[in-house]
């Protein structure tokens, strides 16, 4: 056997005369190259085994703090019972042999399996006071709150204010996680699931199945009604009126009333944001909205189609709802539509003269029906009372094309810098996803949003701005 | 082309599933690092499914979605060029033959059956082994690095997981031939 010398390969340490030997050795025929095969194939089994053990090994944990449901907690505690039962007196009184008997489907195994798979199943949630506690059946997240859902394997699912979503215990005691995006929107990033066993996500559109990816699922239970996913890594299938379409990274889908789901993949270059976050792919064209399907669905939907991009805008200038948290005083009649180059729905919103708070945020959310071009100018307030536009360049790569979008821009006050003035950072996202962040020496005192596109639509334009931030956000950590 | 051919998709989607193991497997001797290999796969995945049109049944499955990981790998290879080849062209030629020759439509199921034994022979392995296979597959961290923590040369480390993993792999076998099965 020179598991050794195969191991030494692996790990990239061989000498000279040890990879002279390793050739010798395989040149011997089909008996070394299949021990070698053979090798390679126990190295990744021993990988998945432990990779599984250490997911595994903080239910353990977990499991004295948890306070399951009624029908959950009985189970665990008659299953328990019969572990301690088989692992007190059989296991550990047992010959090898016999003992590597028990560990084959029994009832010892199943019981194992029951209180193991459950709370594997269910999620843990950070309470008010920052304590993890069980997640509830139904969670509500409130409008500027936000939640983490985290499983044992190491799956979180970070829920955004004003998601809606329910956990189904029917499945959790099987050890199935499945949950219902009910309205509202969630950043995923899962664990690899066994391939029996997906992370099964429904929405009031579709189904996802989910075997280890990161992913952001969008349900917007108002007219037009969809559900928007968008795949950051792995492979996401999504089924849609009983077809299914996988989704693989640096794409994205929709499904709804409203629209088709269409996936189409395409190779392109990484894209590494200056101030990290999230790599994304080249996407040329991930998604085609069936537009004939859309505007017989809803006449509104693709409206600026048929009346031209002024009297849409118009339109959505008018119907921009009043907002309670709407602190900053913007008015919807500040939303210029300017001459469309080119017969493109170019538009600008200018903010006027903001207060500035140690957070600020604005947020739109748009519609395009081509890849969206986006750039902020920023009207900037200096210590010496000087303005200076800033701005962002879009990254061509994110192609939203046919569904909407949120597009945000933040800013905290982190502290001070050496002269005593205030140091802020900034982050910009697309649907949840950080795209940019940095810092910024002033605060802005005006805002410019550029929004270019063939037929974009806005609706929610918002400001808010407070004496401090209200929560933070799920990007900061990464 | 998402859903021109649902039916040719869910067949290569569980055909590539099935084989999942088996080229990870293939994927890992080529390149030596195991998130590399992951997501060779994972590519090879969405490639898959791309070209789905081009899938013969006829020609063989497995053979058919090795292709991709191979080519992914070829590609993950040039990206990484100092880390991933394998400088000896002899040596590289033989352990790809080896792993195209060996690692067949059989090996998932082999690799499924040993694993759930695995399981168990890994639990009963001592802590402090256990946690330097840990360290090593898991942290990724290297014989040399551990050494010091560990109180002894990198080479004798080296020859401390290589008889770890003798000892799970006979672990292993007694399992299966309790079970009766084919090793």
């Amino acid at each position: 056997m020179k598991g050794l010398l195969f191991a030494k390969y692996l790990d990239g340490s061989l000498s000279k005369e040890e990879a002279a030997e390793l050739k010798a050795y395989l040149s011997t025929g089909d008996a070394a190259r299949r021990e070698f095969a053979a090798f390679c194939e126990d190295e990744v089994s021993l990988f998945n085994v432990l990779m599984q053990r250490s997911h595994a090994e903080p239910t353990a944990a977990d499991r004295g703090v948890l306070r399951l449901p009624w029908r959950a907690a009985r189970w665990s505690v008659a299953a328990a019972a019969t572990v301690a039962l088989a692992v007190g007196l059989g296991w550990w009184l047992a010959p090898d042999a016999e003992r590597m008997q028990a560990t084959q489907p029994g009832v010892a195994d199943a019981a194992t399996n029951g209180a193991a798979s459950l709370a594997e199943a269910w999620p843990l949630v950070t309470g008010g006071d920052g304590a993890l506690k069980q997640a509830p059946n139904l969670l509500d997240v409130g409008e500027t709150a936000e939640s983490t859902l985290r499983y044992a394997d190491g799956t979180r699912i970070t829920c955004r204010g004003g998601t809606s979503l329910r956990i189904d215990d029917n499945a959790a005691s099987n050890g199935i996680k499945h949950l219902t995006l009910l309205a509202g929107a969630l950043f995923a990033e899962t664990s690899r699931q066994l391939e029996d066993r997906p992370l099964r996500i429904t929405t009031p559109h579709a189904e996802l199945a989910v075997l280890g990816t990161k992913f952001s699922l969008t349900v917007t239970p108002s007219q037009p009604s969809y559900t928007r996913l968008s795949v950051v890594q792995g492979l996401v299938r999504l089924t849609y009126n009983g077809e299914s379409h996988d989704v693989g990274a640096g794409q994205a889908t929709a499904a709804g009333p409203t629209v088709t789901p269409k996936v189409t993949v395409s190779e392109g270059r990484e894209y590494s944001p200056r101030f990290g976050g999230v790599f994304f792919r080249d996407i040329m064209s991930i998604y085609e909205s069936n537009r004939s399907k859309a505007n017989r669905g809803d006449p509104d939907l693709f409206a600026l189609d048929r009346l031209g991009p002024d009297a849409s805008l118009r339109r959505v200038t008018a119907e921009l709802p009043p907002r309670a948290h709407n602190k900053g005083g913007l008015d919807a009649s500040e939303l210029i539509p300017p001459a469309p180059p080119h017969g493109t729905g170019v538009w600008e919103w200018t903010s006027g003269e903001l207060p500035s708070g140690e957070y600020n945020r604005w947020t739109a959310v748009l519609f395009p029906e081509g890849p969206l071009q986006l750039s902020l100018n920023k009207a900037v307030k200096s210590p010496q009372n000087r303005r200076y536009p800033a701005y962002f360049s879009p990254p061509p790569m994110l192609d939203f094309t046919g569904t909407w979008v949120t597009f945000t821009y933040e800013l905290l006050k982190v502290g001070n810098q050496p002269d005593g003035t205030p140091l802020w950072e900034f982050c910009i996202l697309l649907d949840g996803i950080p795209i940019s962040r940095g810092w910024e020496r002033d605060p802005p005192s005006a805002c410019r949003f550029t929004l270019a596109g063939r037929a974009v639509y806005c609706r929610d334009l918002v400001f808010e701005c407070g004496a401090a931030a209200p929560r933070k956000q799920p990007h900061a950590s990464k | 082309m998402g859903d021109t051919h649902p039916s040719r998709h869910d067949a290569l989607l569980r055909l590539t599933l099935q084989h999942q193991a088996a080229l990870k497997a293939y994927a890992y001797g080529l390149l030596r690092d195991w998130h590399l290999a992951e997501d060779a796969v994972q590519e090879a995945a969405v490639a898959v499914i791309a070209r789905a049109d081009e899938y013969d049944p006829a020609k063989g499955g497995y053979e058919w979605v090795r292709r991709f990981v191979y080519y992914k790998v070829r590609e993950l290879q040039a990206g990484r060029r100092r880390t991933l080849y394998v400088e000896d062209e002899e040596l590289a030629a033989l352990v790809h033959q080896s792993l195209d020759e060996q690692i067949d439509s059989a090996s998932s199921e082999r690799m499924r059956r040993r694993e759930a034994i695995l399981h168990e022979c890994v639990s009963r392995l001592r802590s402090a082994h256990r946690r330097l296979l840990e360290d090593f597959y898991l942290r990724r961290e290297s014989c040399e690095a551990m050494a010091p923590r560990v109180g002894v040369r990198a080479d004798s480390l080296r020859m401390r997981l290589s008889r770890l993993r003798q000892l799970l792999r006979d672990c292993v076998e007694r399992g299966l031939a309790i079970e009766g099965g084919p090793q």
